[in-house]
């Protein structure tokens, strides 16, 4: 990298995250003119994005060739309290947490409690759910059965399709202006409704021509006192650029990265959606302009590179909005889910991968960035030096790219209904999540304890950690005479706590319908203007639903140990057992060891195991896939934890697998940590045993010690295990490589590993970043078995 | 008929082609002191204590090391790679101990490997009876073979047996056209010094020759496995070959025309 992208590198990394005020302020200002609470909701929210857009104050570094940020500066962030308030001991909370923390000034505080809390306070969305939300629902979710995803931030997950970059807001206010002369109010009933949300994804589209129009003017304000000829000209060409998009089409690769830029503050400063927005397939969306341009020699790949890392840096400026409670427990990271795909194949299903997906694989490997997360799809059809250039980013250790099967992705989307077209332009967000880019709404709704559903079952529902009688009596499990008994009682105890949520989830859906919707968003996510509703209301092509279940590996240990120890060699009894778990196994060592080291384990390749993976994981999909909400959307499965599986194994005592009471559970799709004894083939092969294509993502994590990579065949190798696992039907694929050595002198010498990062579940994040029982977690899954 | 099997060690990257099984056979006619397999050397079952943690207590659980099994049961297990194997023309490699030393059971795994169209490494010491050597390396679609030292002497100091049946063996494949990889350790103080990597170098033919060398730099990652099993580990005092050693020592077989490969 050159001089100018090493300052603005170093100037990102060095950024301390901290609390914005000013957005919170702005909209607290807006929304309390007397005059905004006759509008329609759509309207408020459309001028309430120009009003923030209009008074926002601007930022533009020294060098920059990418003009814009979400705050006043890099890593200054806001916050929404229109969707979730924070409290003064929130704010003291984010300001003075060891782990992910945002500093929290005075002028900010007061603001708070002078303006924010007192106005938002039972008016935000979060409050307007808890107060609708049924007891049974808050009492699951104390319990740790479920987390919601929507209690503090906005439903989003999704990423930008073909139109976004070949759209400009005079499109898509053309395309607004047709839909609402088309709009038959004779005919239709919704016609008012649709009307009002129209109008607001016009003023919304307005809102981003003006911060791009201020963006112009600033620099153009700089121009003369500018010294340096070479950086003048890059102002004017920035300033004119910014004059042109987002209001028109782009119509050069510089212009298209400004273009997207401007629109991802949009979605972002709307609202606070999940995993931010994504340019998604990257390599596709840029290649008409980069061909064209470097044909014509206005481009050079130099140049292109460049701007490509500029661009880079951007993400990496914009922390995720502040979490607290469960939601951070579940998503405790900096890091806010942007997922670059390279790769994968073209709409009509030929290999898609170009010159610039090997340009992009460089610029991660050289950026070296935790934001934006990267991805390869590799598609059959993809040559194998893709992968074997993504390996060799992979084995420098910093868990990027992760790697997809296009092949499965479109079958999963197909199997939900799309388009073989709209499945193929489509890849994967967020953490693992198969979506239909430019064209779906997937909302993630909440994860789900598996284990905790067991526990609940081998207590006939009542809840060792609280005594109270959480769930339906399903049976004493040691009057039970067959594992057949055992099975259907978890079965029952599934589906209470699946229709409990999924009602709690409905009823939330209709609150951010209705409450918030996002009319920007909308107007860039098709079909949304056509069918002239909101993306939080239905208004998308296609509308899924995940909630994603959590603790497959110990799940299938657990279940393993039932049927295997209890009912098959009837080592013990089911009351014993039961008393072993009651005491966390103390006094019961021998019997733990046995339970842990003479049970099979999933991770193995072992039939006697892994048959009770695929037991758990159809148990899940039937209790959830296809059951409908009010907004049209199927809900559907995806197995995955960000760090949930911290949080969840907190809330559950000692369980028939050995694992001691509080600790971890296993995460996404992996084995229990410790438990895979076979290698990464034999891995694959029992994580292959349950169909990935009926879900919408499942994770798959994997180790190796940086000693595997020390001859040349090892790439080839770790491509052809990447290649049988998607032969498979295998999801998605992510790796560790650092030894669990390294992680302990990090653990003890944070200072000496400042820079050390690591792959945690669907994402990478600094070592350091991480609470003691994740960095606790990850060095017991990267410790090599010994002989 | 059972076979005493030690360990069957799926997505193997260093012993052959491609990703590939490795079956390890129990019982070695040598005693190297560097054996990187001591579990290994003796043909029977043998019974340990490994202690475990389990809830803060370490336990002792008793282990099995080496599980008797039939022909069929060793290629189920080995048959559970088979996407790996096709994926990357890998297949199973038969090594140990010394799979030489269950000659019929080896054999009958390779026939049932070669009924499912498996591609089969022999991986062997090369110590036995011609016709016992023959009767593998005949049918394996390839053979490790390892070359210790050409001085008897030495040899069987270290080993434990005189090198003549292996050069015997090695001789006979070369001429039969056997596809082979010849594998040398390098050990600092045995066999790693030019002029005896010369002599070896002259053991193969240096045209004509289909075969390739494979250099193997001694390793310490065995010690804590000697420490395990309760057994003395004669090579405390010799240090691991250098980068530029290993380098050098490929140098020597590199200019007498052959194709030379490091580590493993």
């Amino acid at each position: 990298m050159n001089e100018r992208i090493r300052l603005l590198r170093q100037n990102s990394l060095d950024a301390v995250n901290r609390i914005s005020g000013e957005r919170a302020g702005l909209v607290t200002g807006f929304y309390r003119q007397p005059s905004i609470a006759a509008l329609p909701v759509p309207v408020q929210r459309g001028m309430a994005l120009k009003h923030i857009m209009q008074h926002k104050g601007l930022y533009f570094g020294q060098g920059e060739l990418i003009a814009g940020e979400r705050g006043p500066e890099p890593k200054a962030v806001p916050t929404y309290p229109e969707v979730c308030v924070h409290s003064l001991q929130d704010l003291e909370i984010l300001d003075s947490r060891p782990k992910v923390s945002y500093k929290v000034d005075e002028e900010t505080r007061a603001l708070y409690r002078d303006e924010v809390i007192p106005f938002w306070t039972g008016r935000c969305v979060r409050d307007h759910m808890f107060k609708a939300l049924p007891d049974t629902w808050k009492q699951a979710y104390q319990a740790g059965i479920f987390t919601e995803f929507m209690e503090q931030r906005a439903p989003g997950h999704t990423v930008a399709g073909e139109k976004v970059f070949g759209k400009g807001m005079n499109d898509l206010m053309a395309d607004i202006d047709q839909a609402l002369d088309k709009l038959d109010y004779l005919n239709d009933m919704e016609a008012l409704a649709k009307a009002e949300e129209l109008q607001g994804m016009r003023l919304a589209c307005e809102a981003l021509v003006v911060l791009a129009g201020r963006y112009a003017s600033l620099i153009e304000a700089r121009i003369p006192a500018e010294k340096d000829p070479g950086r003048r000209d890059e102002l004017l060409e920035m300033a004119a650029i910014c004059r042109k998009v987002p209001a028109n089409a782009p119509e050069t690769f510089h212009e298209a990265l400004q273009h997207y830029w401007f629109i991802h503050l949009g979605v972002i400063t709307e609202l606070n959606p999940w995993d931010s927005f994504n340019p998604g397939r990257l390599d596709q969306h840029l290649w008409p302009f980069y061909s064209r341009e470097l044909a014509a020699g206005t481009l050079t790949k130099e140049r292109a590179t460049e701007l490509l890392q500029a661009f880079w840096i951007k993400f990496n400026n914009h922390p995720a909005p502040p979490k607290v409670g469960v939601t951070a427990q579940e998503s405790n990271t900096y890091t806010d889910f942007c997922l670059i795909n390279v790769g994968g194949v073209k709409a009509d299903g030929s290999d898609a991968v170009n010159e610039l997906s090997y340009l992009i694989l460089d610029v991660i490997e050289e950026m070296r960035l935790l934001q934006p997360s990267s991805m390869v799809q590799l598609s059959k059809k993809n040559p194998d030096a893709l992968i074997h250039r993504a390996i060799r980013i992979i084995k420098t250790g910093f868990g990027q790219p992760s790697v997809f099967n296009t092949d499965a992705i479109v079958q999963e989307l197909m199997r939900q209904g799309k388009t073989p077209e709209d499945a193929r332009r489509g890849g994967a967000s967020g953490c693992v999540e198969a979506g239909a880019f430019g064209t779906e709404a997937y909302i993630l709704t909440g994860y789900f304890n598996l284990p905790k559903i067991l526990e609940l079952t081998l207590n006939n529902g009542r809840d060792p950690l609280t005594g109270e009688q959480t769930g339906p009596q399903t049976g004493d499990p040691a009057l039970f005479s067959t594992y057949d008994e055992f099975q259907i009682a978890f079965r029952k105890m599934l589906q209470h706590f699946v229709d409990i949520k999924i009602a709690g989830s409905n009823l939330i859906e209709k609150i951010w319908a209705t409450h918030m919707p996002a009319p920007f968003l909308s107007s860039i996510i098709d079909d949304c203007i056509l069918n002239g509703r909101d993306y939080n209301a239905g208004g998308a092509r296609y509308n899924t639903s995940y909630i994603q279940g959590v603790g497959l590996g110990t799940m299938t240990d657990c279940l393993t140990a039932i049927h295997e120890q209890v009912f098959r060699h009837k080592r013990y009894s089911m009351a014993n057992l039961l008393k072993m778990l009651a005491v966390n196994f103390e006094g019961y060592e021998d019997e733990l060891a046995v339970l842990l080291y003479k049970t099979p384990k999933y991770g193995n390749d072992d039939d006697l195991a892994d048959v009770h993976a695929k037991e758990v994981f159809e148990a899940y999909f039937e209790a959830i896939d296809g059951r409908k909400s009010p907004r049209g959307a199927a809900y559907r499965i995806e197995m995955l934890p960000t760090t949930c599986h911290v949080y969840f194994g907190s809330k559950i005592n000692a369980l028939p697998d050995g694992r001691l009471a509080g600790k971890p559970l296993s995460e996404g799709i992996s084995p229990v940590q410790g438990a895979d004894r076979k290698g990464p083939s034999a891995v694959i092969k029992s994580a292959a045993k349950f169909d990935h294509i009926k879900s919408g993502g499942t994770l798959l994590n994997q180790k190796f010690s940086p000693d595997f990579f020390r001859d040349e065949t090892a790439i080839v190798k770790l491509g052809q295990l990447i290649r049988a696992y998607f032969r498979m039907d295998g999801h998605h694929i992510q790796f560790n490589v650092v030894s669990a050595d390294t992680l302990r002198k990090a653990r003890h010498h944070p200072e000496a590993f400042s820079n050390l990062i690591v792959r945690v579940a669907g994402y990478s994040d600094y070592f350091n970043d991480l609470t003691p029982e994740l960095q606790e977690e990850i060095i017991r899954r990267t410790e090599q078995e010994q002989m | 008929m059972k076979g005493c099997v030690f360990d069957i060690r799926h997505y193997s990257v260093h012993d052959g082609p491609g990703i590939r099984t490795a079956v390890f056979l129990k019982g070695c006619p040598l005693r190297c002191r560097w054996c990187h397999n001591p579990e290994g050397l003796e043909p029977e079952p043998v019974e340990v204590c490994r202690e475990r943690p389990a809830g803060g207590k370490t336990i002792r659980l008793a282990e099995t090391i080496g599980k008797l099994m039939t022909p069929a049961e060793v290629a189920e297990e080995v048959m559970k790679s088979r996407i790996f194997f096709e994926e990357s023309g890998g297949g199973v490699t038969f090594t140990g101990g010394e799979p030489l030393m269950q000659v019929e059971f080896t054999e009958a795994c390779m026939h049932l490997m070669e009924t499912g169209n498996i591609h089969t490494t022999l991986d062997t010491c090369g110590y036995a009876l011609p016709d016992v050597y023959n009767r593998i390396a005949a049918r394996a679609n390839l053979i490790l073979f390892d070359l210790k030292h050409y001085d008897s002497g030495i040899h069987q100091r270290y080993t434990g047996v005189p090198s003549g049946p292996v050069l015997a063996n090695l001789r006979a494949s070369i001429e039969a056209g056997f596809p082979l990889i010849v594998r040398i350790p390098l050990i600092p103080g045995f066999n790693l010094s030019t002029d005896t990597l010369i002599r070896m170098a002259g053991i193969l033919p240096a045209t004509g020759w289909s075969g390739q060398v494979n250099l193997l730099p001694y390793h310490r990652i065995a010690m804590h496995k000697y420490e395990k099993l309760g057994l003395g580990y004669g090579m405390k005092d010799i240090r691991q070959p250098s980068a530029a050693e290993v380098e050098q020592a490929a140098e020597i077989f590199r200019e007498r025309g052959f194709v030379v490969t490091t580590g493993g």
